[in-house]
Formats: C-alpha cells, sequence, structure tokens
C-alpha cells in the first residue's frame, strides 16, 4: 500500500481545492444505488453502472484547509478503504458555499489538474486519475454523466459533497437529461440521489 | 493466485542470522523475535511456511497470548466463586442473574481495549473497538444489552506556546466519539456510561477502552468450543459474515507493538473497517441460528473471529473441544486474489465461526443466505462451509490439495510465556505531619470554581449525548443521571442491572497498586449509589512496554491491587467470598518511540445486581429540607488529587491510604440506604472530592433547576484543613434523605459500621454555604455560576466557541402550566378485537422488538415483518409501525433505498385504503423519502430531514425534548394530546427542511404539521425549542388524509413511566420522582404510550 504522503502535494492555490476518495472494493452505497435505479426507477434500464467519489473542496489557498491536513485527520481518508485523488483549479474563484447550484451545468474542467494520489503517479501525469476514481474509462456507446451533490447551507470552509458517475447508454445530450432524472429524487419511481430540498447539485456529460 | 504465492514457501530459518532474519521477519509484516520464529521451527519440527508463521505471530502477540502477564493475572486476580457461571476462560465472562418467570438469567460481561488502532484511525479503531467486544457477547448466545466506553486523551488544550499538536489531540478525542456513535448506536445497544480523561500521557497514545454487557438464559448459553458432541457425530465448520479483505492484517501483532509516530501512517492497514449495519444483520440472524439449534437439540459452537481470522478461530474452537479440524482457505469467501495466508489470518470485522452438525449445515446456511439474504445486502458477504472438525487433534490448514499449515493443535493454542524482569515503584516516605503550603484560604471558593471547568472535571454532556443511551427501552438510569448506568432487562421485572467502569490515571503515576484498588473501589461506590450489589468485576490493564522493568512493575503492582482490593471488598450476596474478575484484557506497548508510556491505568467495570430498579435514585438534590450525610472519613493526603493536578496546593504530599474494612462498610451500608427506599440521590466522592461531588448533586441537568446546600464541617473532621476537607479523594458518600428518614437511615448505617456524618440540609436557593465546625461562615458559592462554568468545559475545548456558546443558560423549572397533565394518559385502551399490526423490519432497524412489545401492551396482535417475505403478506395487516434504526445502511440517504422498497408499495396502497401508519426515527425519514408525508401529491418527494444543525457540533443527538400537538393539524393521531408532553430523540438526521423556508408554513396552515418542538421546563434556549435546526421547530407530519404521521421523536421509548429521567424539568419528571419506589405506577402509561396506544386504536 502506498503512503498517502508518497505522492501528495500539500501545495494550495488561489482557485478551487479538491479532494475525492473512492472505494478500494465495493462502494455499498453506489452497489445498492444502481441496483434499486435499475430496477425500480423510470429510466433505470438506460443505466450501465455508477461510481461514487466523496468530495471535499475549498477555495481560496491558504484560508482554506490543506490536503495534508484533510489526509491525516482520517476523517476523510482511510487507506483501508479508500483511494485518493487531490486536484486543483486555476482559477475557479466563486465558492460553491456562496451559491446555491440547483441543476447547473458542472464546470467541464472540473476538478482541475491532479497533483497528487496513493495511486500510480503515472495517472496523475496521463490525466487519467479523475477517471480512475470513477470505474475507468467508459466502454462505447455509454455516456458517463458526472454529478457532484452537497447539502445546501454548508458553512465551510470545506465544503464535502458526493461525485457520483453514472454510466448513461446513449448520446451525450439525452444522457445528460436521463442522468439528471434518475439522480434527482422526485418521486417513489423518479431519482434517488439527491433530495433537491436538502441538495444542491450540478451536472455535466463526459 | 493464491495456490501459487509465498504462503505456502517454508522458511529457512536455519539458514537466517538474527539480523536477517529480522530483516525477513519485518519486511512480512511479522513482529515475532529471531528467537521465536526459531521456537516455531522447533516445535513443529521443521521449517515452516510463511502462513504458519503469520499464525504464529497473531498466537505468540502479546494481545492474544498475553505471554507477560498471564502469570501475575493468574497469581492476583480471585476469578472465581458461587455465582460465576462463565468465568475468564472463554470470550466473555458470565455472572449469575438469578431467576425470573422460572427461568434463570445470567449476565455476560466482556471487557477489551483498542488503543492503537484508535490513535491512528481514530473512527474506525473507536468503532472496531466496540464491534468486536459486543461479538465476544454475542457467541455466548446472548443478547447484548449495554457497553461502556472508558477513553483517555492527550491534552485537549495547547500546553505551550509552541504546542502545535492540540488540534490534533483534539481531534483524537472527537473522532473516537464520532466511531463510538456511528458503530454502537447503529447496532442498537444502549450506551450506559464509561468515563473520560485528559492527560498529556494520553498525548500519543489515547485509550479506548470498551466493555459489553450481555443477558442470556442460562439454558441458552453456547460456549467457544467443538461440543463433545462431535465424538460421536460429524461436525462442520461455518464461517459466516463479511467477505475476507486485507482489513486489520497483523491487527494484534501491531496492538503489541510500541507505536511509532513515523509508523502510524503504514500501521493503518493494520486497523480493521467496521460495518456496524452488517452486524446488526448477523445479530438478529444469529438468534434464529441459535433458536433453531435449540428446537434440533444440538448443540453448537459458536465464537467470533477476532486477531488472527479464520485461523484463529478455527483453531481455538477446536483445541477447545479436545478435537482437531481440517479447514479449506479456498472455500472462505473472499475479495479477490487474497494470498492464502491473508485469506487466512486476516482480522476482517463482522464474522462468526460455528461448529454444527453436519446434518444442520444447509438449514444454518439458509437461514443467512435466504432468510437474512446476507448476499443481497452486503457484496461477498454469505456462510459458508470452510472445514470439518476431526477427532486425531492435528489442525490443518490447506488451500485445496495443497497444506499451508499442518500441526497438533495445541502447539498451536498453547502460546509462549515470558519471566519479565520487574522493578517495582518507589514509594517516598513522607512524614506524617508534612503538609504542602496552602495559599490563602479565602481564594478557596475560586479553586472550587475553577475546578468545575477542568476537563477532568466538567460535564460528559457534550460528549455522551452523540450516545443512544436508551434503544432497547429498558433503561432506568442513563449517562450524566448517576453515577452507574441501571438497566432493567427484563420485561415486567423489577430485578436490574448496575454498571460502571472506572480508573484514575493521576493514582496510576502516583502509586499503581493503589490505582489498580481504588478503581474497584470507587466502580464498587458508583454502583452502590444505585443500591446495586457488586457481583462481579472485568478490568482492562493498560500499560507501557512490559520489556522495560519499572514499565512491568508498575503493570504487577497494579494488578495486586486490582486482586486486593477484589479479596477485601468481597462479593456482596456471599460475604467473606471475593469479588471475582470474570473477564479482562492486558493492554501493553502504550508507548510512543520518544520513550513516553501512558500513565499507569488500571481500568475495572462492576456488574452488579439490583433486586428492585425502583429505588434507583438520579444523584441530584431532590427536595429543600432533605439533610445531607457524608459517610466516609476525609484525609489529609492529597497526592494523586486532580486538585493537586489542577496546580493547587493543599494537604499531605503522599496517596491516601485505602481503608478496605472500612470501605466494604461504607458500600454495605449505602446499598441497604438506597434498598430501603430511604435514599433520595447518592453520589460518591471521588474526582475533585467532596466539593465537586456536593456540586454535582447540585447542578440541574440540562440546565433544569439548580438546588443549594448549606453545610458545615463537622467537628469530627475538624482536624483538617478546610481544603482537605472539600478535595480529599479519599473515597466516601453524600446520600441526600428526607427528615423523616433520618433514624432509619442512622440505624443502617450504624448497623453496618460505617463512620458518618450530618453535613447539612438541602436547600431551594442555589448556592452552597460552608461554615466551619464552629459555625462560622467561611463562603457562599453561586451554583448557577458553577453550572455554567461546569457545562461549558468541554463544548468550548472539543467544539470551540460556538458550542461554548450554545450552552443554556441554567433555568428555573418554571410552572407547570401548559405541560400534559400525565394522569390524561393513563387511560385503558378498549378495544373489540385486537388488530394485527405490523413492526416493519427493513434490513438495519433495531428498535423493531420494543415496538412490537410496547404495542402488545397497547392491545395489538404485533407481529415483526421481515423485509425477505413478500410484499403480499403484510397487506393483511390493519395497521403499521416502521420503527427506528439504520435501515439499508442509510445508503445514498437516510430512508431512500427503504423508500423504494417493494414494501413501500404496499404501504402506500394502505395509505390510500385509510390503514394507520407511524413511522418513527428512521421510520419517519423513510415515510418522508418514500412521498407519503407531507404527501400532497402521494408519492412525490416533497420535503427533507437533513443533517441536524446545532452550533458547534454535529452528527448523532440524543436528548429528551418537550412536544406539542400543533392546533390544527389533521391527524387523529395527536387529536386529544393537550399541552406539553416530552420524548427522547435520538438521530443524526432529523431537520426537517424544504429549498422554500416558507413551504413548511403553508404545511402547517393546511393542517399537515402534526407535532412540533417546543421548550423544556425553564429553558428558552434554540437547543431546547428545536434539537435539530427543524423548519418551525417541526418534529412530525401527517398526510392529507391524517392516517400517516411520521414523527423523529421516539414514542416507544417513553411509553412506561419508568423510561421517563427522574430530573426532567416537567410535569412527567416530578411524577417520575414522585414515584419511586412503587412499581406498579413506574411501569404505567409514560409520555410516549399515547401515540403507541393512538396507532392501535386507528386500526
Amino acid at each position: 500500500m502506498n503512503s498517502p504522503s508518497t505522492s501528495r502535494t500539500d501545495a494550495t492555490t488561489a482557485g478551487q481545492t479538491t479532494l475525492l476518495t473512492s472505494h478500494k472494493g465495493v462502494d455499498l452505497h453506489a452497489a445498492t444505488a444502481l441496483l434499486v435505479m435499475k430496477d425500480r426507477l423510470e429510466g433505470g434500464h438506460l443505466l450501465e453502472g455508477l461510481f461514487r467519489c466523496e468530495m471535499h473542496s475549498f477555495w481560496g489557498g491558504e484560508s482554506g484547509v490543506s490536503i495534508a491536513r484533510l489526509l491525516d485527520v482520517g476523517r476523510y481518508f482511510n487507506p483501508n478503504k479508500h483511494h485518493y485523488g487531490h486536484f486543483t483549479l486555476d482559477g475557479a474563484e466563486a465558492s460553491w458555499l456562496d451559491r446555491t447550484p440547483a441543476g447547473n451545468t458542472l464546470d467541464p474542467q472540473w476538478p482541475g489538474s491532479a497533483v497528487g494520489t496513493d495511486l500510480e503517479t503515472e495517472t496523475m501525469e496521463q490525466g487519467r486519475l479523475y477517471d480512475l476514481l470513477l470505474g475507468g474509462e467508459s466502454a462505447p456507446g455509454i455516456t458517463p454523466v458526472d454529478v457532484v451533490s452537497f447539502p445546501l447551507g454548508q458553512e465551510g470552509p470545506v465544503l464535502s459533497g458526493v461525485l457520483w458517475r453514472l454510466l448513461i447508454r446513449g448520446e451525450a445530450d439525452t444522457a445528460l437529461e436521463a442522468g439528471r432524472m434518475l439522480a434527482v429524487a422526485s418521486g417513489r419511481k423518479e431519482g434517488l440521489l439527491i433530495n433537491p430540498h436538502m441538495e444542491a447539485w450540478l451536472a455535466a456529460s463526459r | 493466485m493464491a495456490f501459487c504465492d509465498e504462503s505456502f514457501s517454508p522458511i529457512d530459518v536455519g539458514g537466517y542470522d538474527d539480523l536477517s532474519l529480522a530483516t525477513y521477519l519485518k519486511e512480512h509484516g511479522l513482529t515475532l523475535a529471531p528467537s521465536e520464529a526459531r521456537k516455531v521451527a522447533e516445535l513443529l519440527g521443521r521449517d515452516p511456511t510463511l502462513t504458519e508463521m503469520t499464525l504464529f505471530d497473531t498466537m505468540w502477540s502479546e494481545h492474544c497470548s498475553y505471554k507477560s502477564s498471564r502469570p501475575h493475572l493468574k497469581a492476583h486476580l480471585p476469578t472465581s466463586g458461587e455465582n460465576v457461571v462463565v468465568g475468564p476462560v472463554e470470550d466473555a465472562g458470565i455472572v449469575d442473574f438469578g431467576e425470573i418467570d422460572g427461568k434463570r438469567y445470567g449476565i455476560i460481561f466482556a471487557h477489551e481495549s483498542h488503543n492503537h488502532p484508535s490513535q491512528v484511525m481514530p473512527v474506525e479503531g473507536a468503532a472496531t473497538g466496540i464491534g468486536g467486544i459486543v461479538r465476544d457477547v454475542y457467541c455466548m448466545g446472548g443478547e447484548v444489552i449495554a457497553t461502556l466506553d472508558p477513553l483517555r486523551f492527550g491534552w485537549p488544550d495547547r500546553e505551550s506556546d509552541s504546542d502545535d499538536e492540540a488540534a490534533h489531540r483534539v481531534d483524537i478525542a472527537r473522532q473516537v466519539v464520532d466511531g463510538i456513535w456511528q458503530y454502537g448506536n447503529a447496532i442498537g445497544v444502549p450506551n450506559l456510561g464509561g468515563d473520560v480523561y485528559f492527560h498529556h500521557s494520553f498525548n500519543e497514545n489515547c485509550l479506548v477502552n470498551v466493555v459489553a454487557v450481555g443477558l442470556v438464559e442460562q439454558d441458552h448459553i453456547t460456549h467457544s468450543a467443538v461440543p463433545k458432541e462431535a465424538a460421536k457425530e460429524p461436525y462442520d465448520l461455518i464461517l459466516v459474515g463479511k467477505p475476507t479483505d486485507w482489513s486489520g492484517m497483523g491487527g494484534a501483532a501491531f496492538a503489541s507493538a510500541t507505536l511509532d509516530a513515523e509508523a502510524a501512517t503504514e500501521n493503518k492497514g493494520s486497523v480493521q473497517t467496521p460495518d456496524p449495519f452488517l452486524k446488526r444483520i448477523l445479530s438478529v440472524a444469529n438468534r434464529e441460528v441459535l433458536a433453531m439449534a435449540r428446537r434440533e437439540k444440538v448443540t453448537i459452537g459458536f465464537k467470533d473471529l477476532g486477531a488472527g481470522g479464520v485461523s484463529c478461530v478455527t483453531s481455538e474452537l477446536a483445541d477447545a473441544g479436545g478435537f482437531g479440524c481440517d479447514v479449506d482457505v479456498q472455500l472462505v469467501h473472499q475479495i479477490a486474489d487474497l494470498p492464502a495466508r491473508v485469506c487466512a489470518c486476516s482480522e476482517t470485522q463482522e464474522r462468526y465461526g460455528l461448529a454444527v452438525p453436519a446434518r444442520l449445515t444447509e438449514a444454518v446456511l439458509k437461514i443467512y443466505n435466504e432468510d437474512f439474504a446476507l448476499p443481497s445486502l452486503y457484496e461477498g458477504a454469505s456462510a459458508r462451509r470452510i472445514g470439518k472438525v476431526t477427532v486425531d487433534r492435528q489442525y490443518i490448514l490447506r488451500w485445496g490439495d495443497k497444506i499451508l499449515c499442518q500441526a497438533p493443535i495445541e502447539t498451536i493454542t498453547e502460546g509462549i510465556r515470558y519471566d519479565r524482569e520487574v522493578e517495582l515503584p518507589a514509594r517516598p516516605d513522607v512524614a506524617a505531619d508534612e503538609r504542602l503550603p496552602e495559599a490563602p484560604g479565602d481564594r478557596i471558593a475560586d479553586e472550587w470554581l475553577a475546578l468545575m471547568s477542568h476537563p477532568n472535571v466538567a460535564s460528559r454532556e457534550y460528549i455522551y449525548r452523540h450516545y443512544d443511551p436508551e434503544v432497547q427501552a429498558a433503561t432506568i438510569l442513563r449517562p450524566g443521571e448517576a453515577d452507574a448506568g441501571v438497566i432493567a432487562p427484563v420485561e415486567g421485572s423489577r430485578k436490574a442491572v448496575a454498571l460502571s467502569a472506572d480508573g484514575n490515571p493521576l493514582l496510576g503515576l502516583a502509586d499503581p497498586w493503589t490505582a489498580g484498588a481504588a478503581a474497584v473501589l470507587e466502580a464498587c461506590r458508583n454502583v452502590a449509589c444505585v443500591g446495586g450489589e457488586p457481583a462481579a468485576i472485568t478490568d482492562c490493564l493498560n500499560f507501557g512496554n512490559p520489556e522495560i522493568p519499572a514499565s512491568f512493575g508498575q503493570f504487577t503492582e497494579a494488578v495486586k491491587g486490582v486482586g486486593d482490593a477484589c479479596r477485601q471488598v468481597g462479593c456482596y450476596a456471599k460475604p467473606g467470598a471475593p469479588l471475582p474478575v470474570i473477564s479482562g484484557n492486558v493492554s501493553f506497548y502504550n508507548q510512543s518511540s520518544t520513550g513516553r508510556s501512558v500513565a499507569p491505568s488500571p481500568i475495572v467495570a462492576v456488574v452488579a445486581l439490583i433486586d428492585d430498579y425502583t429505588h434507583c435514585r438520579s444523584q441530584r438534590f431532590k427536595d429543600a429540607g432533605d439533610i445531607i450525610l457524608m459517610v466516609g472519613s476525609r484525609l489529609p493526603e492529597m497526592q494523586g488529587s486532580l486538585y493537586l493536578d489542577a496546580g493547587f496546593q493543599a494537604g499531605r504530599p503522599a496517596v491516601p491510604a485505602l481503608d478496605f474494612d472500612a470501605a466494604r462498610c461504607e458500600i454495605r451500608g449505602v446499598i441497604e440506604l438506597v434498598r430501603a427506599g430511604v435514599v433520595s440521590a447518592a453520589h460518591d466522592i471521588s474526582d475533585g472530592g467532596l466539593a465537586v461531588c456536593l456540586s454535582e448533586m447540585a447542578m440541574g441537568q440540562e440546565a433544569g433547576s439548580c438546588h443549594g446546600a448549606d453545610i458545615r464541617i463537622p467537628e469530627g473532621q475538624a482536624h483538617l484543613s478546610v481544603r482537605e476537607f472539600l478535595f480529599s479523594e479519599a473515597g466516601g458518600f453524600l446520600v441526600t434523605l428526607a427528615a423523616d428518614d433520618l433514624e432509619q437511615a442512622v440505624d443502617i448505617l450504624d448497623t453496618a459500621g460505617t463512620d458518618w456524618w450530618r453535613l447539612g440540609e438541602v436547600t431551594a436557593e442555589p448556592g452552597i454555604e460552608v461554615a466551619t465546625a464552629a459555625g462560622e461562615s467561611l463562603f457562599r458559592l453561586s451554583v448557577t455560576d458553577m453550572t455554567k462554568a461546569w457545562q461549558t468545559g468541554l463544548p468550548r475545548l472539543l467544539g470551540g466557541s460556538k458550542a461554548e456558546n450554545a450552552v443554556p443558560d441554567p433555568a428555573d423549572n418554571g410552572d407547570e402550566a401548559g405541560h400534559q397533565d400525565p394522569a390524561s394518559c393513563a387511560a385503558a385502551v378498549n378495544l373489540q378485537a385486537k388488530p394485527r399490526v405490523a413492526v416493519v423490519q427493513l434490513p438495519g432497524v433495531n428498535c423493531e422488538e420494543e415496538s412490537r412489545r410496547i404495542l402488545k401492551a397497547s392491545g395489538a396482535e404485533a407481529e415483526i415483518f421481515r423485509w425477505t417475505r413478500s410484499p403480499d403478506e403484510l397487506r393483511v395487516f390493519d395497521g403499521f409501525l416502521i420503527p427506528g434504526g439504520f435501515s439499508y445502511q442509510d445508503r445514498v440517504r437516510a430512508g431512500a433505498v427503504a423508500a423504494k422498497d417493494p414494501l413501500l408499495r404496499v404501504l402506500l396502497s394502505a395509505e390510500a385504503a385509510g390503514k394507520p401508519i407511524l413511522g418513527i426515527c428512521n421510520g419517519c425519514q423513510v415515510l418522508v423519502e418514500a412521498g407519503l408525508v407531507p404527501g400532497i401529491e402521494p408519492g412525490a418527494v416533497e420535503v427533507a430531514l437533513a443533517a441536524n444543525r446545532y452550533p458547534g457540533r454535529r452528527g448523532y443527538h440524543s436528548r429528551w425534548v418537550g412536544l406539542e400537538a400543533v392546533p390544527g393539524a389533521r391527524t387523529p393521531f395527536v387529536e386529544g394530546l393537550d399541552g406539553t408532553f416530552p420524548l427522547p430523540i435520538a438521530h443524526a438526521e432529523g431537520r426537517f427542511t424544504h429549498e422554500d423556508p416558507g413551504f413548511f408554513s403553508r404545511l402547517e396552515s393546511d393542517g399537515l404539521v402534526a407535532l412540533r418542538y417546543t421548550g423544556l421546563g425553564g429553558r428558552t434556549d434554540a437547543a431546547a425549542g428545536n434539537p435539530n435546526g427543524s423548519l418551525l421547530h417541526v418534529a412530525g407530519l401527517t398526510n392529507a388524509a391524517g392516517n400517516v404521521l411520521a414523527m423523529m421523536p421516539h414514542p416507544e421509548r417513553a411509553a412506561q413511566l419508568r423510561h421517563v429521567p427522574e430530573d426532567l424539568p416537567h410535569a412527567w419528571g416530578r411524577l417520575r420522582q414522585a414515584a419511586a419506589g412503587d412499581f406498579n405506577l413506574l411501569e404505567s402509561a409514560g409520555p410516549g404510550s399515547f401515540l403507541m396506544r393512538r396507532l392501535v386504536e386507528l386500526c
């Protein structure tokens, strides 16, 4: 097992800094949600896969909390269970804490450049780390739809939430709509992952 | 692949010199010394395989083999007695609880430490500590009825300007608490206490000890051994639970080495991964398996998997029964591609091993895999046959045809022994008349007030409010209410169990023998305060490196102290017989690489028996005019006291001598007082001495009303300085009683042979007035001020200024205007027929049993309906209760997955048909996510239950709150529910919310808000009126037809008067107080009965 410090970058930036963690083994939340969505939700037949990262994000360099501390306190990262990726996005000055983005489009550049991981460092250099944390590259004919969700009313400085990747059969434009419908819980047969009455979310097809 | 990995490779032990052998062992994660590795080869008569070496690494670890401690434990600790059903030879001890309705019960008791894991991975470490100890109790065949958590943390404040680690130490403390509630609350076991100390010696090594207590019918006890019947018929070995993975590999060895800060990160891999959801499912399924075995009249062996995993459980099960076994690791369910030795030795959590007759194997597998659907609930989880019992005393571990380990079984299990060098701690001579210089006397009141906010005195409420003390609905006294937790675990019986865990690290530093003995005495005093008769103890002995003679000397002295006290204080029911030690644990190497070891920390837990719980009282003053008696002399010796540790000076700088004879008489005297029903409050004198004891009795809990006291130093104690009298920690008690009971009390105390003094009286005014023996007033302290200091101490340190500021001001009880008249809830149910009510058991709920019990008492034919049954079978019921817990592990979000369960379709139909549905806590979350409430458009998700919002704290919150029915609510559930009434809450996500803040106003005007939070007593702060930040203080919603009620508070935990806390500032609390001693009244309806009964009435 790699030590979390082997390839960690403690530097902070003026933009947005994000820690993503994914499960090394089976992520029970994602596995259960996939079964429920496929079997019990309208549009579930379009869903080919579901992956999940826990997300912790902050803005503005030194005013935030360093990734090193997030890893060290152990609240966010358990080396027995998790892989992690540390990303920075330059120029992302506007914190999501300051607005309530319900259903808006996720910046296509998000979460930015990979600067640290417990996985092989080549994955950072090759720009594959983000996908690797979310189950790897998707098969032809499958569109990944990424949905970031987080509870409304968080005070910061760290914004914590969940990044879901829905693998939807179909092209990007239709997949994004299908993904939104499957993600946002509006009824017993409509949506599961987000309760819009307490969570904000951003979505994008990749 | 496993069949070609190095697990099978013989290690050429003879071919290595010591240095290269040490290197090889370290490279493979083994902590055996080279000499021990050679001993393994010698025992086997050949080179061991890497798997065998790994197995011996675990079995010979200090954690498993007690290789340093065993001779001393055997020499000093009494372990037998007439009341001992199972001594310290299995996973847990059992002590007799007596006969109730023709059944003989036992109390199971186990005690463990998870110190190293909690230091490097606090959440996981603390959680798996609970996970391990409750498995120890479950595998004795019983139900776990309580846990306790003695915790020791580093200093929570900066020790100097250059101290940058304070935040990390606070993180550890907070996360240990998180781990405890995240695991303990989910498995449905009440947390009844423990204790918490902060000290700089724990800066690099926190101590996380865990105690679990169980109840078992003695006819149902199972043993951690293959039964003797295996000699007559074939027995299989079954493994059930989580799929084996890498987690916890080398955990026992890790726990048996000095904690190196630099290695902390790499050791994180040795910390197991907990899963309380799976544990809960397994616990319920195990119950069915054991019941089936009883029906079939077969004996089974049952043992949990801990250190050493599959290899350890199979070898120990077989050896304990006098058998051998043949285990095929290839059959072990696992995550993909594990090396064979990992599969054999990993300490993956949430697993049990069973030895069952081969003819029952399929039936057992069916219960786990089909009836409880383990594989569908947790990927890779299942029950599997992994081997068989043999009669040849050989232990064979194989991968298909390939042998991993083959040896005489006793070779594996026997362990090794060390005769460690001992250097006894020095005891300095202190002249009899030597005294520390004291500050001017007028500072005493300031010192007293300062002590109240000291981290080791301040209220523990900030911590224990994270824990669920009331699940199972059997709790009589909760943390914070008395010196001991009390639970009455058998329905309809007066018999109860009192529990306490104690140990003083300051005394440990001063004198380890005294610390060991004093821990026993204090634990016994604590249970005596509630009338508990000490029946047995467990100990967890936490020390530094046993290879260092001075550290080992501290250990041997402490063990001796524990044993001496057990013999001297004795078993209450059998005068002259020692108090038996029925279980325990030794934790060494609590030492950092810098050489600093923890304060010697013998921690003792006691289980005590109570014949009649109705006499158990809270520790707070009840009525002005009550007489205060002090039992036990104050002494001038102050060494090891909190007063000195806080930086003040007084007294003789020596450890107080323990007078066992006096302590025994005092403990017995107080037990007799409580049993006679003459005590209105009792509290033991310990940390902070009489001053802190008196304060804690005067201060109101949760900002409830305060009392005061006028005390005068007794003539017989006038030889002491005022500081010695107030702050001496010599053991003793304060008890209060009504003046009419004084004569009887004096008779009891004199008969018991105690030294006692009349100290003064309880006053209505919240001030403590102290006078000399001559009656000269010394000073007066405001109880309101000390309450504020006491209650804000820990919130400030652990939660910051927001948490500190959120602590409410002490308040008056207020009048009872607007309170519900308790008599209005006592009406009998008048039903024509018994309606059938289903308690819907979704996977992970944990309140189904008490909900069924209360519904039955309310007139229903109540039945637990398991999720694996056909939804069609649910349609026939007349009403439905969705109980609390963690359905589907709260995956995705609380209630979200359950809301899509096919059973909910039935509930939607039932709602449309007008049948009543009550959702409580997690059941409320399910009904919200399923769109049954508010149900403006049935089935639509219209509101949310978000994470609690409370200043300066996060996570779970359990407390009693005030509630009221909302006028105009259009549901018959709350019709006739007049005035405010109290119920407990226990949740992490209970905040009713909506992105449009005005939405709930519309719900309220539409009559869909059924219940809301109100203040309790005189409390007007936000926390009392709204414990989780719900919009409009909403606590419960209904639907348009009014036949569905979704509420976060727990009425089933308040269905009887005995459930209500005595100190609750409400008419119900005062009724509870007045009912002391009256069994029939205490068993009668409580404030939650109305709603439970209404569900039945509406069917």
